[in-house]
């Protein structure tokens, strides 16, 4: 297989795996997760402390 | 007279006209930061629309941010390996590095924009050298204790979720959530202690820094970029060298103002401005099979940004808070509004019964970490003083895990209650959205301290003698 053709291939993998894991985020409520930190945030994390 | 002055006006706008990048980096800064109302009001956006990740840095404390940080979401996810692998985030992660690597630090990124107008500023520069290269691997170092090792220590091993990163260094988060909140909210000023000095140095190191050096932080301290570096050989999008072209003159990587050793390797912003230093015309931006992205117009692009503005600061603007009447209220010396609250072991807390003992209130979260850290200073202060003491810890309405769970696992035996969906505890207490917060009544119900912030064992007693 030629350097172009693997690396397209490697791309190909990489992002259909990272298409996959935002799909089991979704169902496992990380996304959720994600909403939830962004919206209720804790003073000492921005350093306020 | 006229067609001087014309000549003149379109001779300074082709010097000074911004270039595309330039233009895109201003656009994504806005379209990060939609919520303007929230800098006046100092309140942070907690639209639907911050289930999104950013690709670039941008802080989600902003009072403007309507979408997520991509690097606090790693480390809050890294802190809670143990609860919820948080599939989504890496897989945003792994989707922004495949498709653009670092293009978005070199396009994308508020930070990054920041950093190269600051650099503009008349001073000596220094240019890249050994020691510039040296610092770059700082980064991968930062990267792996600060956003890595120590979320998965305090998350996982100590039950304490800490985004260190973003709680110690990250000067982002210091411009943007901590100076950009503070004005708005000048009770919060009382909560500045050793960790918001150390960012406010670290913040004025950066920014003093990047007067002389080209994207000081980015080349030396950004995790983010330290992430998409790695990406950045595989990534669809970025600059390529037309290698039959290229005649190695070195053109490019001597141009270069970041610490590259070729085009496009892990330092390569992907900014495209060697390709003005190519005497071979062997430089171009690709962008793959996202080509078609091109032909999404300007018009498009404005569209979208017109409506994050409409929709950010006037349909999903965060609601205001509860009004009390003159009598009742959430400020000192107001006695707060009656409410009822099922707790989660069943029992139900009514203020109107708790005439005649003080009253704590806690507004917190199991995903906050001073939160978790003071509790048990409440369940202790309850214990010791159970027969003149109420107390009620209010969780947060939206929630990463069972509530009912963890607080068994911990052995806190204060009543303890999830705020419902419309907020309505945290709206007649004035909850903000930022934790924890501590509310206390004396026995005839006036509010006697309202503050956010973690309190200490001794604040806690103080407060206590001076609402009996």
């Amino acid at each position: 297989m030629d350097g172009k053709r693997y690396l397209n291939t490697v791309r190909f993998i990489l992002l259909v795996a990272a298409a996959i894991l935002i799909a089991a985020g979704i169902m496992n409520g990380s996304m959720n997760d994600v909403f939830v930190k962004a919206s209720k945030i804790c003073t000492e994390c921005m350093g306020l402390g | 007279m006229g067609d001087v002055v014309t000549a003149g006006a379109a001779s300074w706008w082709k010097s000074h006209k911004p270039s595309k990048r330039r233009i895109i980096q201003v656009y994504s800064a806005l379209l990060y930061n939609a919520h303007v109302r929230g800098f006046a009001e100092g309140k942070i956006f907690t639209g639907k629309s911050k289930v999104l990740c950013t690709p670039g840095l941008n802080c989600y404390s902003c009072p403007g941010a309507v979408f997520s940080c991509p690097l606090g979401s790693i480390q809050n996810a890294l802190g809670s390996l143990n609860k919820n692998i948080g599939f989504y985030v890496f897989g945003v992660i792994l989707l922004y590095g495949m498709l653009l690597g670092r293009t978005v630090c070199g396009w994308l990124c508020p930070a990054g924009l920041l950093q190269e107008l600051i650099y503009r500023i008349p001073a000596p520069k220094i240019k890249k050298n050994r020691i510039t290269r040296a610092l770059s691997r700082l980064k991968y170092v930062i990267l792996a204790f600060f956003a890595v090792i120590l979320p998965v220590w305090y998350g996982m091993v100590r039950g304490v979720p800490v985004p260190a990163f973003c709680k110690y260094i990250c000067p982002v988060g210091t411009i943007e959530a901590a100076f950009g909140l503070l004005p708005a909210n000048p009770t919060w000023r009382s909560m500045l202690g050793s960790v918001f000095t150390c960012k406010a140095v670290i913040l004025a190191a950066v920014i003093l820094a990047c007067v002389f050096c080209y994207r000081a932080f980015c080349r030396f301290l950004c995790p983010l970029g330290a992430i998409y570096g790695m990406f950045n050989r595989l990534s669809v999008a970025g600059v390529r060298v037309d290698e039959e072209r290229c005649n190695s003159c070195g053109a490019c990587i001597k141009d270069c103002k970041m610490d590259v050793r070729r085009v496009g390797d892990s330092e390569c912003i992907q900014c495209g401005q060697c390709a003005a230093s190519c005497r071979q015309n062997a430089i171009g931006f690709s962008m793959g099979k996202m080509h078609v992205i091109r032909k999404v117009s300007a018009a498009a692009a404005v569209l979208l940004l017109i409506f994050m503005l409409v929709w950010a600061n006037f349909i999903e603007a965060p609601k205001v808070g509860y009004e009390g009447n003159a009598l009742h209220g959430s400020d000192e010396g107001k006695v707060l509004s009656d409410f009822t609250a099922v707790c989660i072991d069943g029992s139900t807390f009514d203020l109107e019964d708790t005439k005649g003992k003080v009253v704590f209130i806690n507004l917190w979260a199991t995903y906050c970490g001073p939160c978790v850290t003071e509790l048990p200073l409440f369940v202790s202060l309850y214990h010791e003083h159970k027969d003149d003491v109420t107390m009620l810890a209010v969780h947060a309405n939206l929630t990463t895990e069972d509530v009912a769970e963890y607080i068994a696992a911990k052995g806190w035996d204060i009543p303890v209650a999830v705020d419902d969906e419309n907020e309505t505890i945290f709206g007649i207490v004035n909850g903000s959205q930022a934790l924890p917060q501590t509310i206390v009544l004396n026995r005839e119900g006036e509010v006697i301290y309202n503050e956010v912030g973690s309190v200490s064992e001794e604040t806690l007693e103080t407060l206590y003698e001076k609402a009996r």
